[in-house]
């Protein structure tokens, strides 16, 4: 039993963690015509029942799971990914239906229903499930009352919101400027963006994952891997003092973790060199200005020119470069979280006179 | 179902006008029942199973019944702990009900030491006008004509209310100025400790014979 | 159900209308349950059981009445009731008659009232109008409407004496009418006299009983809201705040919801929660000084005063046993989302701090006060530093010439565990603690205690005795002597508990063993005069004689004993060395350090690391020690103690139940405990040295310190200040202070000696009524000069050396516990009239005080025990008028005195004087006294108070 334990909290770690759920994204997508069968979509949640039921044996994970604010998230994890799995078997499925010029199913089933009765029915019963779901939820968890809030002693741990979590995890690992104000910006910017720089006309209105590769690619990344996974990473994983726990360990306040961190420049005038640091921020940072710039304009005039080519000619060159800097901005996250796992990067570029870090 | 002619497909245009002229949004299926409803009932009404209802236990109009008596019941349910809600069962003001001392504390006449903590004078008399007795009675400070507050004149030996000119005696009677009745007493009695135990839960009016109430007058 | 869609259906619609009706009816049940859930509270319950509880003790009560009242009285009372009620019937005509007077004239009487009524609020009217209108008018201009006023004002005049002719009349009538129904009026009140209690209470039981629309219908849920009779009870209390961080707030408590019968009389033997509250005179009941509605429970008891549940009030276990059974009962848990939790019951006094502000004796509030004393004689305030323990004495005695005094040996020995010696001892234990105590360690503490000893000998001044060889005396009168001049009221000599003897009576060393301990030259010398080898010494003279001192000095010589905890470990120089270096590195670099011990002499390093050990386990906190005057203690500032936070206490490896008390406890019982299991560098182990506190002791200093406490409450709160308070105040910490108690009784506490002694009459005097007693210049006189007022007692005063503030904040003390006006004296006039003191001399004669009051000689024939002071110091140390309270009443001013009670029913006198006039005759018998004169007096002090004697 308790290797199990062992077992489960060793993969709680955020880097196994991280890789893992990046590892089943990859899977998914890669091998969906595996993913999208029923046996493994039903396994898949028969698995997680068994481990969640399974699990709450455990005191400790009953008292991380069990915390009010957490239980909604468990029934998160359960929806994302029936609802990953759902849209993707319909894609799958429309893709078989197009390589066999067959119409999409779509197109095929009736595309309308009754209002009345079937939509307002549906609705009204949805309705009175809902009620008896949130009547029952609020009689069986109670909010607690905590006592007045002390501004002399802070709760540990201090959690954002669960829609905030995915952000208190990059602050990790960005300055604050950056992980809660220009990231969190171009995460809406893109989102708005979307429109106009998506020029596939395909998949409109039907399932689709062949017809619009990059597109649903990018998007369950950011939304499956980098937002969601982190929420659940964010509410299960971390603990008192921002340390991680695996679900079954116990929530020591005490635990110690050496967070020994390193900025670029560091590594590379005080340990590569072997020389002092610069005095002036300019000449001190111009290896990591130097490798960011690159990555923000460098980057997207390479991948023009050789990998995503196609991209280029078939964007035209704005809407490619937007493309490429949103993209290159979501993928900042994991390579910085890549980054600081390896090397125990701190900032790539740190400008403490500025208040500017990377 | 999906190939019927007169249900319009996605895309294409409006179908032709049907040869039937029933309404065109019920579909064929059900066009017996509809116009059974809606022609004249010659149809045997009351049967208790329709043809094409084909659920088990309850006929279908049994079944719509108890949903929507069911849905009822808990709206109303509903509906009455939300009324029920909006009485709190704790109200934060002072006490209804309050020790206000011994009676030898008191000396005849009107005591307003209890005016602003609680809102009643304390009258000691030697002879109530209705219970002739000696002993107290609990004015409440509320005027009776538009709910102000009076003020005490003891140089004239009258309650004064300042908003619109009614005058009380020191009995609680209204004889001048717009007031319709007498101030009302607050029942008094004595607590078990021997102190004099006032209750504005309970008021006792003039005009409806209240104040032959024992509880509104202590006698010593 | 069949899967059957119709065209053009997504669903099958018999299947949806099946669904339907079960969420339907899912949702029904559910909002029955939530109804339900909110409705059913434990509160409730509670309530409902104590009506039952209440029914029966009324029933209880009524059965009680009815007992005493005689049914054979009452039968007849009723019989002859009815037989007057019958002997009405004849005169019914008359009235009926009367009766249709009266109403007649009532109605006259009305109507006349209210004219007269209407004529007063006209004249009103029209003085006033005048009034107004004739200001800054000349004389006499107004002089005919002013004539009108005058006459409006006589009609008035005249219509009153109608109105009260007809209540004449009318209460003519009324006395005529209850002159006939006098005899059945009369018997009315008779019986209602004698059943009003049991009528009362069979109304109450009446009320009580259950009824189905008081009790069922308007109790129901949803109908609740209209008059429920179960429901939430509270006070609000302006005065007494809630501090919520971020605002105070009115406390809003509702523990009375459960606790129903808290403030009522009856309720003692039943359970928890309607048990009634222990000592209702001084707590809860509304003639209390804590009235349940202007003090509330949670000021005093914590908690969280909103709550009405069991959990959530954060009611907390006394023990374990409590806490499984509250477990078990209601689902206990610890309470985490509150941070003050209730006290356990019996630290509630803990809270008399946050309103009797720097009080070191509460009245009444016994468990604090011992906690105090403890606190105070434990010395935690030294290291500790506490608000209102600022001007305290160092508990330890003065290190400054130990050389005279002990030898290194000793020293050693004693260091390395007092209890060892002296189990009565204060002195903790500072090595050898719990994580201390491995053989690694024993080095270490070795090489520590040697270079205290050493550093403190080095340091050491030297010391001449007043007699050098000094003669030995007899130890058995050195035994009498101090087992009978008082010695024992602040030292303990024989194998008594300290919790036993308590705080105050080892106020002084324990002299256990303390032959073993030091030389006879020094014990002379210090019994002789403690100030000579200690100037701030708290130790009175007890005016002995030189051979008085040598027989207690030979007798304290041969307390012999004690065996000293022999060295767990040998260590040498080179190691001695490391410690010290180990010391230096915490300061200085490596280098550094290692130069300077280089560059000592051995003996210099034993001393430098001496100093280096005293100033880390902050012996000079305690003790006097040369070099360390202004030295900072080492020790956590507990003034706040009692409202820090649960999150700043670190509980280390420890597994204990997480609540602030238990820490403390923990902490107190063993103060090493928290370094267990924890890797730790020698310099980083905890310090705080070992007390050997017993769980009692332990369970008080921890009340103690949850009283230490956050200022929260307003100045309404605060008890009401006066210069009475304040003289109060001063007096009851200084009499604490310089443990007067220990000997005195004042104010219903004090008085220890009385254990040590066969009768009370030969412990030292009562002081309650010292203030209105004895002149407060005479007082001073004796403060400065003891005399012996009782020759006969073995106890006597010793000479303290006070400063004249001191002295007189002791008369002030006295002064304002009689309620007497301070040191100002009472002018009094005792008659001349001859034949006054005459009749005088003759009572005195008579009630034979001199069989027991010394006047100038002692009786002989009298037991020691009725012995009484001598008579003749009445006029210069008694106030006149006291004296005759005191003859008048002994036993209200000083209970248990065997001073005859010559008027016990005053003012009805045996005695035939002054035609029996009982004020007169004590009066006489006090002037009398008044002309004695030759008695003992105290020496004149040279700065008097007040006038002359």
């Amino acid at each position: 039993m308790d290797a199990i334990k062992e077992f489960f909290n060793f993969f709680a770690d955020p880097r196994v963690f991280f890789l893992l759920t990046t590892g089943a994204f990859v899977f998914a997508v890669w091998r969906r015509d595996l993913f999208v069968k029923p046996s493994v979509g039903y396994g898949l949640q028969i698995f997680l029942v068994l481990f969640f039921g399974l699990g709450l044996l455990d005191e400790n994970f009953r008292l991380i799971i069990g915390k009010p604010d957490n239980v909604p998230i468990v029934g998160l994890i359960f929806l994302l990914l029936f609802f990953t799995w759902y849209s993707m078997r319909q894609a799958v499925l429309n893709d078989q239906r197009i390589a066999n010029a067959e119409p999409v199913a779509e197109k095929v089933e009736e595309d309308r229903v009754w209002v009345w009765p079937d939509l307002v029915y549906i609705e009204l019963i949805c309705l009175v499930l809902c009620s008896v779901v949130l009547i029952v939820w609020s009689i069986v968890l109670k909010a607690p009352l905590e006592q007045p809030a002390n501004a002399a002693a802070t709760p540990n741990p201090s959690k954002a919101p669960w829609y905030f979590l995915g952000l208190q995890e990059m602050l990790v690992y960005f300055d604050p400027w950056l992980a809660g104000v220009v990231l969190p910006s171009l995460i809406i910017v893109g989102l708005m963006a979307i429109p106009y720089i998506d020029t596939n006309p395909k998949g409109n209105g039907y399932y689709t994952f062949k017809e619009r590769k990059a597109e649903i690619t990018i998007f369950l990344f950011g939304f499956v891997v980098l937002w969601s996974s982190l929420i659940v990473l964010g509410t299960f994983l971390r603990g008192p003092n921002w340390n991680f726990f695996g679900p079954f360990e116990y929530w020591d306040i005490h635990k110690l973790e050496a967070l020994t961190n390193v900025n670029l420049s560091e590594y590379i005038w005080l340990r590569g060199l072997g020389v002092g640091m610069p005095s002036h921020w300019l000449f001190r940072e111009l290896p990591g200005i130097l490798l960011v710039s690159f990555y923000v304009f460098g980057l997207p005039v390479v991948f023009a020119r050789t990998v995503f080519k196609r991209y280029y000619e078939k964007l035209g060159p704005a809407r490619f470069y937007v493309t490429a800097f949103l993209f290159l901005s979501m993928l900042s996250l994991p390579v910085k979280m890549l980054a600081r796992w390896l090397f125990n990067l701190k900032y790539v570029v740190a400008i403490g006179e500025l208040f500017f870090n990377i | 179902m999906a190939d019927e002619p007169n249900v319009p497909a996605s895309g294409t245009p409006a179908p032709k006008p049907a040869a039937k002229p029933a309404p065109p949004s019920v579909p064929p299926g059900l066009a017996g029942k509809t116009t059974s409803a809606a022609a004249a009932p010659r149809r045997p009404a009351a049967k208790k199973k329709v043809e094409d209802d084909t659920s088990p236990l309850l006929s279908r109009r049994g079944w719509i019944g108890l949903a929507w008596g069911s849905f009822t019941a808990a709206s109303a349910a509903g509906l009455a702990a939300t009324g029920r809600f909006m009485f709190p069962n704790v109200l934060n003001e002072p006490p209804q009900q309050f020790r206000i001392g011994f009676p030898d504390e008191y000396a005849p006449g009107v005591d307003e030491r209890w005016k602003d903590r609680f809102g009643v004078w304390i009258v000691r008399t030697p002879s109530d006008m209705v219970q002739e007795a000696a002993g107290f009675y609990a004015l409440l400070v509320t005027c009776t004509h538009l709910g102000c507050t009076p003020n005490w004149l003891s140089a004239e030996d009258k309650f004064k209310c300042p908003c619109h000119g009614s005058g009380f005696r020191p009995t609680g009677i209204n004889f001048e100025g717009p007031a319709p009745r007498p101030l009302e007493r607050a029942r008094i009695v004595l607590a078990e400790d021997g102190q004099i135990l006032v209750d504005k839960a309970q008021k006792f009016q003039f005009e409806l014979g209240q104040w032959a109430d024992p509880e509104s007058f202590l006698r010593v | 159900m069949a899967d059957k869609k119709a065209v053009g259906h997504a669903y099958n619609i018999d299947f949806l209308n099946v669904i339907f009706a079960a969420s339907s009816i899912l949702l029904f049940i559910s909002t029955l349950w939530m109804v339900w859930d909110d409705y059913d509270r434990e509160w409730k319950n509670y309530q409902r059981r104590f009506v039952q509880l209440e029914t029966e003790v009324t029933r209880v009560a009524l059965e009680a009445a009815n007992a005493e009242v005689d049914p054979a009285v009452l039968e007849q009372l009723e019989a002859d009731r009815a037989t007057a009620e019958a002997a009405l019937v004849g005169q019914e005509e008359q009235l009926t008659a009367l009766e249709a007077q009266e109403a007649a004239v009532a109605i006259e009487l009305t109507v006349a009232s209210q004219i007269h009524q209407f004529a007063k609020a006209d004249y009103d009217v029209d003085k006033y109008t005048l009034e107004i209108d004739r200001e800054g008018a000349e004389e006499g201009a107004f002089a005919e409407r002013e004539a009108e006023v005058a006459a409006q004002y006589d009609e008035w005049l005249t219509l009153g004496l109608e109105a009260e002719r007809l209540t004449a009349e009318r209460d003519g009538l009324r006395g005529q009418i209850s002159e006939i129904r006098q005899g059945v009026t009369d018997l009315d009140d008779e019986i209602r006299g004698l059943t009003s209690e049991t009528t009362r209470l069979e109304e109450l039981l009446a009320d009580l009983a259950p009824s189905l629309i008081d009790d069922y219908l308007l109790n129901a849920p949803l109908i609740d809201f209209m008059a429920p009779s179960i429901t939430v009870r509270q006070v609000i209390l302006p005065n007494i705040l809630d501090d919520l961080n971020f605002i105070r707030v009115p406390k809003m408590d509702r523990c009375m919801t459960c606790h129903l019968a808290i403030d009522r009389e009856g309720y003692e033997a039943y359970p928890q929660p309607f048990a009634t509250h222990p000592n209702l005179d001084t707590y809860v009941s509304s003639g209390s000084p804590h009235p349940l509605e202007t003090t509330g429970c949670t000021v005093c008891h914590e908690g969280m005063p909103q709550s009405i549940s069991f959990r959530d009030a954060a009611h907390t276990p006394v023990s374990l046993d409590q806490e499984h059974e509250w477990v078990e009962a209601y689902g206990w848990e610890e309470p985490h989302l509150w941070d003050y939790p209730m006290l356990p019951s019996g630290m509630a006094e803990a809270s008399c701090a946050k309103c009797h502000l720097e009080e070191v004796h509460v009245p009444e509030a016994g468990v604090l006060n011992l906690a105090y004393g403890l606190y105070e004689r434990a010395g935690c305030y030294t290291c500790h530093k506490t608000a209102g323990f600022e001007e305290l004495r160092e508990p330890g005695p003065s290190l400054r010439r130990i050389g005279a005094k002990l030898t290194p040996e000793w020293v050693a020995g004693w260091i390395r565990d007092p209890r060892a010696i002296k189990q009565t001892t204060w002195m903790p234990r500072v090595w050898y603690g719990s994580n201390t105590s491995t053989p690694e360690d024993a080095r270490r503490n070795e090489a520590e205690i040697d270079a205290a000893v050493a550093y403190l000998f080095a340091a050491s001044t030297d010391f001449e005795f007043a007699v050098r060889s000094p003669r030995r005396g007899d130890a058995a009168e050195g035994q009498r002597l101090v087992e009978s001049v008082g010695c024992l009221a602040c030292h303990v000599a024989g194998d008594e508990g300290r919790l036993e003897a308590g705080p105050r009576r080892t106020f002084g060393q324990a002299l256990q063993n303390i032959g073993s301990k030091t030389t006879y030259e020094w014990v002379f010398d210090w019994v002789r005069d403690p100030q000579h080898y200690s100037e701030s010494t708290y130790m009175p003279d007890l005016r002995l004689t030189d051979d008085e001192a040598a027989d207690v000095a030979t007798y304290l010589m041969s307390l012999t004993g004690g065996t000293p905890r022999v060295a767990e470990a040998t260590y040498d120089q080179a190691y001695a060395d490391e410690v010290l270096l180990d010391y230096l590195k915490a300061i200085v670099p490596t280098a550094e350090a290692e130069a300077t011990v280089a560059a000592l002499s051995a003996e210099e390093r034993t001393v430098e690391l001496g100093e280096r050990v005293i100033g880390r386990y902050g012996c000079f906190s305690c003790h006097d020690i040369p070099g360390f005057e202004e030295t900072q203690p080492i020790g956590t500032e507990l003034s706040e103690e009692g409202t820090k936070l649960i999150t700043q206490l670190d509980f280390a490896h420890v597994e204990i139940p997480h609540t602030k008390i238990d820490w403390f406890e923990n902490k107190l019982l063993d103060p090493g405990i928290y370094d267990e299991n924890r890797v730790l560098q020698p310099l980083e182990k905890l310090r705080m040295p070992d007390y050997g506190f017993s769980e009692e002791e332990t369970h008080l200093l921890v009340t103690a310190i949850m009283s230490f406490q956050r200022e929260v409450q307003p100045t309404a709160a605060l008890v009401p200040g006066s210069a009475r308070q304040d003289a109060l105040r001063v007096g009851r910490t200084l009499t604490r202070r310089r443990n007067c108690v220990a000997c005195h009784e004042i104010e219903n506490d004090g008085g220890d000696y009385v254990t040590l002694v066969d009768d009370p009459s030969l412990a030292p005097p009562l002081l309650t009524p010292q203030g209105a007693k004895v002149k407060p210049d005479w007082n001073y006189a004796f403060f400065k000069d003891p005399i012996s007022i009782r020759p006969w007692l073995d106890v006597r005063m010793p000479t303290f050396d006070l400063e004249d503030e001191q002295w007189n904040e002791l008369l002030g003390y006295f002064a304002a516990v009689s309620e007497a006006i301070g040191p100002f004296r009472a002018h009094t006039v005792a008659s001349a009239r001859g034949d006054f003191m005459a009749t005088g001399e003759e009572l005195f004669d008579l009630l034979r005080c001199q069989q027991c009051h010394v006047l100038d000689t002692i009786p002989e024939d009298q037991p020691t025990e009725n012995l009484a002071p001598d008579l003749r110091m009445t006029p210069e140390r008694l106030q006149a008028d006291w004296v005759i309270d005191w003859i008048r009443i002994p036993q209200t001013i000083q209970p248990g005195t065997r001073m005859p009670a010559f008027w016990p029913n005053y003012p009805e006198t045996f005695y035939q004087q002054f035609d029996q006039d009982a004020e007169q005759q004590i009066r006489s018998i006090r002037d009398h006294m008044l002309t004695f004169s030759g008695g003992p007096r105290p020496e004149e002090p040279v700065v008097q108070v007040g006038d002359q004697p």
